[in-house]
């Protein structure tokens, strides 16, 4: 933000400037560390969440058709712990300068994408969860299974892109 | 010579491409690249050490064309990147680490994708089917790759542990 917008921006938006100034957006602007270790931590947590959901998309998919796709969901508590790690540290991000990601729209695209992804996900649990069982070793999954499951991969993917082209968007 | 090589290269008009105009795309197949690599990687390494012990440890084997799938892509998209700053990257402590953690990881995946995956006992459901090991290889594993993402966030922020460089 320019420094002579800074007080009008203020005065415009309380909430963002309260925000700012929580001892979280102080700690991550004031800190050398804060910022490159929580990014590490983002991609640490993607990784987890990308992995469990890319690993039954892919066998969805037909890759690796010799897994069972029931005993996957087991790995599903690291995807939300992925998903945890990434939404703690996105809010640190959020709070170090809450102007530049509430006006980006490279940012509302990607936390829209991931409510998009949050009920895609809803829609595989909800249309063909209850067939799971059947897919065993060797025995390919439903068509609706096989969309959902593609559409998972894209918006994830999408969700990638977006967050990585914030810092390429200008915040207005 | 070697520091002209570097130079003539962060000079050149393709990383000078590269940083104007293609480093947005780049750093997203980058991130894309690793979700795919260290994402499924870590599955396989959580399989191995126990997690979800009714899938059939050989049929994670396949999902290894997709692990080099997504090392490729960051392999050519960390080659791009490194051309923008060729000189620096080479001589940096952080750099080298984060080299030597994917290397390491790569064997160690392959490692594991041949004793471990291929192991030829009889697979028994409710037990990992793993030896102590195995383990250890999946344990190392899970270090590399963390290892891999922590020296490569920081060294977009940090020079610092540079090794040999006389300016």
């Amino acid at each position: 933000m320019m420094a002579a917008g800074t007080t009008s921006m203020a005065l415009a938006h309380p909430i963002l400037e309260w925000i700012k100034h929580t001892p979280i957006g102080d700690w991550v602007r004031d800190s050398t560390w804060a910022f490159p270790m929580l990014q590490s931590l983002h991609f640490i947590g993607m990784t987890m969440l990308i992995g469990v959901v890319g690993i039954i998309d892919l066998r969805v998919l037909g890759v690796a058709p010799g897994l069972p796709i029931h005993p996957l969901h087991r790995f599903l508590p690291l995807a939300f712990v992925g998903f945890a790690i990434n939404l703690t540290t996105g809010i640190c991000f959020f709070c170090h300068d809450p102007y530049v990601y509430a006006f980006n729209l490279s940012f509302r695209l990607k936390m829209l994408l991931i409510v998009v992804a949050g009920l895609n996900a809803l829609w595989f649990r909800l249309g063909v969860f209850i067939d799971v069982d059947k897919w065993g070793p060797g025995i390919e999954a439903s068509r609706l299974a096989k969309v959902i499951s593609a559409l998972s991969i894209i918006i994830w993917f999408g969700v990638i892109t977006a967050g990585r082209f914030i810092a390429f968007t200008p915040s207005k | 010579m070697l520091d002209n090589l570097l130079k003539a290269l962060q000079d050149s008009t393709f990383a000078n491409w590269v940083q104007q105009s293609a480093y947005p795309v780049v750093i997203t197949f980058h991130s894309i690249g690793l979700a795919t690599l260290v994402g499924l990687l870590m599955v396989i390494d959580l399989r191995v050490l126990g997690f979800a012990r009714s899938l059939p440890l050989p049929a994670l084997r396949k999902l290894m064309k997709v692990v080099w799938i997504g090392f490729w892509v960051n392999a050519i998209s960390g080659s791009m990147l490194f051309c923008i700053d060729a000189k620096k990257d080479f001589y940096s402590g952080l750099f080298r680490t984060k080299l030597s953690a994917i290397a390491l990881g790569l064997i160690l995946g392959t490692l594991i994708k041949n004793r471990v995956l291929a192991n030829p006992e009889p697979y028994a459901p409710g037990t990992s089917g793993t030896s102590s090991g195995a383990k250890v290889l999946a344990t190392l594993s899970l270090l590399c790759w963390i290892g891999a993402i922590v020296s490569g966030r920081l060294l977009a922020y940090f020079t610092f542990g540079d090794v040999g460089i006389d300016e």
